[in-house]
């Protein structure tokens, strides 16, 4: 019974650790974001409306590696809000001219969309990266297993020696 | 089989150099059951007169005599000068234990047929005889030996001219050995021909009575007399009268020969006696107190027995019907009537365990020993009489040595059961205070009796026999030709058989392994292990290669080049065993080499093949696994990797976060730090 009961223990502790690390980021991201509100106004909605897409992902986002998912598109999304903060910051575009311009929703928003694209295509290369080295190490091993073979002969294979692989041919051919 | 069989060596010995025998010449007068003598030559003392005994090698030899007269020879007695081995020819060439006696030339005082030597008369008689032997008897005995072989026709005038008397050799055989029992003191003389044991002085001093008897006579007296009726007629008259046959031997010499063959030894005549003989004073010797007669006779197959050494003997030479008289009777009341003077305690009665039959009253398995056991109760100082047997125990180890040259395993078994624990112990306790020496001879008979009831290689009845006849050669049939004394020697025969392409398995033959446990040290385990894997070629013929390398270090052989080869080439399978193809290589590779420099030793040390197997039996137990496991991490890593799957996508997204965080650093520092 207690075997039984272990493997769904798992993963509801699993999900208590990653509800308590979103948890934690968003209440340090609230508290920076209350710091920013008191220094700068502007800049503090500047990151709200430019951080939406992260946010839409924090609340809506499922499954697993939520963490890792967000992270990447928080830091691309990050990314191009940094490059619109700088100005409102020094105060050199007012907020109002910045938010009227589409490109300036392109440049954060699409920066959110890299970081989404990151996410897709980064299984895809792992998968080649995986790949490539599996095959390296298949090669590794044959070659082991072909030196044990030539040192202590077909014996070693024990009851399961080696046959010559026979090729299937179709009686139409 | 010829290959199997060793080959005499090429050249003779250094003793076979020096001395010549001539078979040509045989001196059927010096023969014993030991060996037989011919004519020799001393070719470094060409004008010494000396004969050559090629010794039998079943019949065990009385090293210690050796050990005691070469060099410190007795007077008037033959001596031995020296021996060794030597190749002779006689019917084909073999390889012979030979030794050296010196010869006296004037021929024996009484020949094989019975007549005297012309010179013989009983002046000389009463001179020349009696005084030799006294004088032989007084070397020999104050050495501690017995000499247990005189008989009229070993007895030997020195030389032709000369009046002084010799007497005949007493080293090639046993004490006692196949002796006529006429000639035997009557204790000994119910013992069985081959198993008279040591004897004591007195049995000297008897057969020298008897021969002076004989010689008296003019004739064998011991010559075809039936054993039963003058054993009876030497219990009734004395044995002087019983072999003269009434005749009487007057005057003087017929009191000495009276005294010498006294039947009690108490009453035996000895040294003193015979010196205050000489000197004319005639000093009767006390009485002996033993009484060996019973109360009332006992009538046994329809012959009354007053004595109970008869009886006992009777009993014994036909323990079933022994038995049955005695499970029919009232044993209690027959001792009570029969031995009205001694003492029975219950311990006694209970040692002797003689029931009445049960049921249907058919044989038991232990009627013999029943028998035996009162046999000793009656004959406490005669012989062990069992199954038909009757056996002096120091005797036991010529007995063994004689049944094993007769193939007879009939008798070994029947030693084998005597000594059963309670059996022996039930024995000491019937005769041990009548016979002191009785514990001892069992317990020292009994450590090497142990091995005879053992079926292992390097035990049995074989170990059973050199472990009693230490001094007897190696009996393997493979030796017949040789003689095989020790180690050395069986090992140089072997390297001699392994030259003509024998000498396989040896170390299997039975004889050839107990004789190596016996006469080497802690041997036995190697047997044991030799005898475990004989179904298994490898390892056998590698057990045999570290055997004999450690046998050629401890005995410090010579190479042996021929040994090693067919070791080598035993060993064989062994390398072929050997999984891993370099050490193969290898261990072939210095088995080559070395095959030609016959150093086993080193063979062994360079190659340490239990090591090897060891090692390699191992280290491919470790290469299955290894491939085992290789062939499992092959089938996990060739399914097909999906992007779905938990570990690309874990790596994938690690990787879009570390490119995110890249960009984000990378911006913000373009960002900020710009200017």
């Amino acid at each position: 019974m207690a075997k039984k009961d272990k493997p769904a223990k798992k993963p509801v502790r699993r999900r208590r650790q990653n509800q308590g690390s979103g948890g934690a980021i968003g209440i340090l991201f609230v508290l920076l974001l209350t710091v920013i509100v008191v220094i700068n106004r502007e800049a503090a909605m500047l990151i709200v409306i430019g951080l939406i897409p992260t946010l839409v992902l924090g609340i809506t986002g499922k499954g697993d590696f939520k963490a890792e998912r967000m992270q990447s598109v928080a830091l691309a999304n990050m990314s191009g809000v940094l490059l619109l903060l700088a100005s409102v910051w020094s105060k050199s575009n007012g907020f109002e001219e910045l938010i009227s311009n589409p490109t300036n929703w392109i440049i954060m928003w699409g920066s959110a969309a890299i970081g989404y694209a990151l996410n897709f295509v980064g299984p895809m290369i792992a998968v080649m990266i995986l790949q490539n080295m599996v095959k390296e190490r298949l090669k590794a091993m044959q070659q082991q297993r072909q030196e044990l073979i030539d040192l202590w002969g077909p014996e070693v294979l024990g009851e399961k020696q080696e046959k010559p692989q026979q090729k299937f041919i179709s009686p139409r051919q | 089989m010829s290959g199997e069989v060793a080959p005499v060596p090429g050249g003779q010995s250094a003793f076979g150099d020096r001395y010549e025998v001539i078979v040509a010449s045989p001196l059927p007068e010096f023969d014993t059951h030991g060996g037989n003598a011919y004519s020799a030559k001393d070719k470094q003392n060409p004008g010494a007169d000396v004969f050559a005994m090629v010794h039998n090698p079943t019949v065990p030899i009385r090293n210690e005599l050796f050990k005691g007269l070469k060099g410190r020879p007795v007077i008037n007695m033959v001596n031995p000068v020296d021996r060794g081995l030597m190749n002779v020819n006689i019917g084909s060439a073999k390889q012979r234990l030979v030794t050296i006696f010196t010869r006296p030339t004037g021929g024996a005082l009484m020949n094989a047929d019975g007549t005297l030597h012309p010179r013989m008369n009983a002046n000389r008689l009463r001179q020349n005889v009696v005084l030799a032997a006294l004088k032989a008897f007084a070397a020999l005995h104050k050495r501690g030996y017995t000499h247990r072989m005189i008989s009229p026709t070993r007895m030997y005038f020195a030389s032709s001219e000369s009046d002084e008397v010799i007497l005949g050799e007493c080293y090639s055989s046993p004490a006692g050995y196949l002796n006529p029992f006429p000639l035997e003191a009557l204790e000994v003389s119910f013992a069985d021909d081959a198993v008279r044991g040591v004897g004591d002085f007195s049995c000297d001093y008897y057969q020298l009575g008897t021969s002076l008897q004989s010689l008296y006579f003019g004739e064998k007296l011991w010559d075809s007399r039936d054993r039963n009726s003058l054993m009876m007629a030497r219990i009734n008259q004395g044995s002087f009268g019983a072999l003269s046959g009434g005749r009487d031997i007057p005057g003087a010499l017929g009191t000495l020969i009276r005294g010498l063959m006294a039947d009690e030894p108490d009453e035996r005549w000895n040294a003193e006696e015979v010196l205050d003989w000489f000197e004319g004073v005639s000093r009767n010797k006390r009485t002996s107190m033993i009484t060996w007669t019973m109360s009332r006779p006992t009538t046994f197959k329809g012959v009354a027995y007053v004595d109970r050494r008869l009886l006992a003997d009777a009993f014994g030479k036909d323990p079933k019907e022994a038995a049955n008289f005695l499970k029919t009777m009232d044993f209690s009341s027959w001792l009570q009537t029969c031995f009205r003077d001694e003492i029975f305690s219950e311990r006694l009665e209970f040692a002797l365990d003689v029931r009445p039959s049960e049921g249907f009253g058919g044989a038991r398995a232990d009627d013999y020993k029943m028998v035996s056991r009162v046999c000793m109760f009656l004959s406490p100082a005669g012989p062990l009489y069992y199954k038909g047997h009757s056996l002096m125990l120091s005797g036991i180890p010529t007995l063994v040595a004689d049944a094993f040259a007769r193939d007879d395993h009939e008798t070994m078994t029947t030693l084998l059961e005597i000594f059963d624990g309670t059996f022996v112990s039930a024995l000491v306790e019937i005769a041990g205070d009548k016979n002191p020496k009785l514990q001892s001879l069992f317990k020292d008979i009994g450590v090497a009796m142990e091995f005879g009831s053992g079926k292992q290689l390097g035990r049995g009845l074989e170990r059973m026999l050199y472990e009693l006849n230490p001094i007897l050669p190696c009996l393997s049939p493979r030796f017949e030709k040789v003689w095989i004394g020790s180690l050395v020697q069986l090992i140089r025969a072997l390297e001699r058989v392994s030259a003509q392409g024998g000498g396989k398995n040896i170390l299997l033959d039975r004889h050839v392994a107990a004789f190596c446990v016996t006469h080497g040290s802690n041997l036995d385990r190697d047997f044991n292990s030799l005898a475990a894997s004989q179904h298994n070629p490898a390892i056998f013929n590698s057990l045999s290669t570290e055997f004999f390398g450690r046998m050629q270090k401890q005995l410090q052989l010579e190479s042996l080049p021929a040994l090693l080869e067919k070791l080598v080439d035993g060993l064989a399978p062994v390398v072929k065993n050997l999984k891993n193809k370099k050490r193969r290589e290898h261990v072939q590779a210095t088995l080559d080499k070395l095959k030609k420099s016959g150093d086993i030793n080193k063979l062994c040390s360079e190659v340490n093949l239990s090591k090897v197997q060891a090692l390699d039996a191992r280290e491919f137990s470790q290469a299955c696994n290894i491939i085992t496991k290789l062939d499992r991490e092959k089938i996990k890593l060739s399914k097909k990797i999906e992007p779905t799957d938990s570990e690309p996508r874990k790596k994938g997204y690690n990787g879009a976060r570390t490119a995110a965080f890249v960009m984000f650093v990378l911006i913000g520092f373009l960002v900020f730090f710009r200017g």
